[in-house]
């Protein structure tokens, strides 16, 4: 977990600007990669990490940051906000990390993990057969399976998964910055891996996939 | 490491790489440069409000 040193923010707050340089290359990447999942843009998503980090510098300077407080979480607070609004400004509506819009009676729990996921999946590629237990294992295809299943699945869930793996946050700092029971939080992660699980066991055959895991 | 393990440790690694972006090089250099702008303006209001109640 990468974590700023206290004494770097204190040298910050009293007035060793070029030290804040330290913290936006730590950063940078990972909260990006959060501003992304919420805004799907990346001048948009690079423009709320930047005003994110301005006000991260305001608040350090000001004293508006506790030492106390565990600077990631507080970090990651400031990009996600600011990220929500950019995204109430840019799409004219609310961003809503809560719920899941289902309008289909036949909607089984899970399905929006792959609603828009399945049709990627090119199947003339294996044949009739499909996918079978026979196809040769082709990681590339597994990695690319993996990609294009994460960049569908809907926001509720990669946000989530993005804080957990990528901001290396806990399920009890993703609750408290998205304001959602914790419950809800450690189903969202569980069911997205279940779900990706479920596709890579049912497109290649799961000893073979393990075999290669193991090398 | 039984295969469970093995699978979730894959699986991990995987979304973490699928999720991962970079930001353009010259980003920070960005955030800084706004930085010092707005510490500039800060000095010259300063300034300004300083000289405005000589």
């Amino acid at each position: 977990m990468t974590e700023v040193k206290p004494e770097i923010l204190e040298r910050i707050r009293k007035g060793e600007t070029a030290l804040f340089r330290e913290i936006v290359d730590t950063y940078r990447n990972m909260a990006l990669s959060l501003t992304m999942k919420i805004l799907k843009n990346r001048e948009e998503a690079e423009d709320a990490l930047q005003e994110s980090f301005i006000k991260l510098f305001r608040a350090l300077v000001s004293n508006g940051f506790e030492s106390r407080a565990k600077f990631s979480t507080y970090f990651y607070t400031i990009v996600y906000n600011t990220a929500v609004d950019y995204y109430r400004k840019y799409y004219s509506r609310a961003f809503n990390v809560t719920s899941i819009e289902v309008h289909e009676a036949y909607y089984n729990d899970g399905d929006e993990l792959t609603r828009d996921f399945e049709p990627m999946i090119d199947r003339s590629v294996y044949g009739e057969d499909s996918l079978s237990t026979e196809k040769n294992l082709d990681i590339a295809e597994v990695q690319r399976i993996i990609r294009g299943y994460i960049n569908t699945i809907p926001q509720q869930y990669s946000v989530i998964l993005n804080m957990f793996f990528i901001n290396e946050l806990s399920h009890e700092e993703i609750s408290t910055i998205l304001k959602l029971p914790l419950g809800t939080v450690k189903n969202r992660i569980f069911r997205a891996k279940e779900k990706l699980k479920e596709i890579l066991f049912r497109e290649f055959n799961k000893e073979e996939l393990i075999e290669y895991i193991k090398v | 490491m039984n295969d469970f393990n093995e699978i979730e440790k894959f699986l991990d690694s995987g979304i973490k790489e699928s999720l991962s972006v970079k930001t353009r090089d010259d980003f920070s250099d960005k955030v800084m440069l706004e930085i010092k702008m707005i510490q500039e303006f800060e000095r010259q209001d300063k300034k300004q409000a300083n000289f405005s109640t000589l």
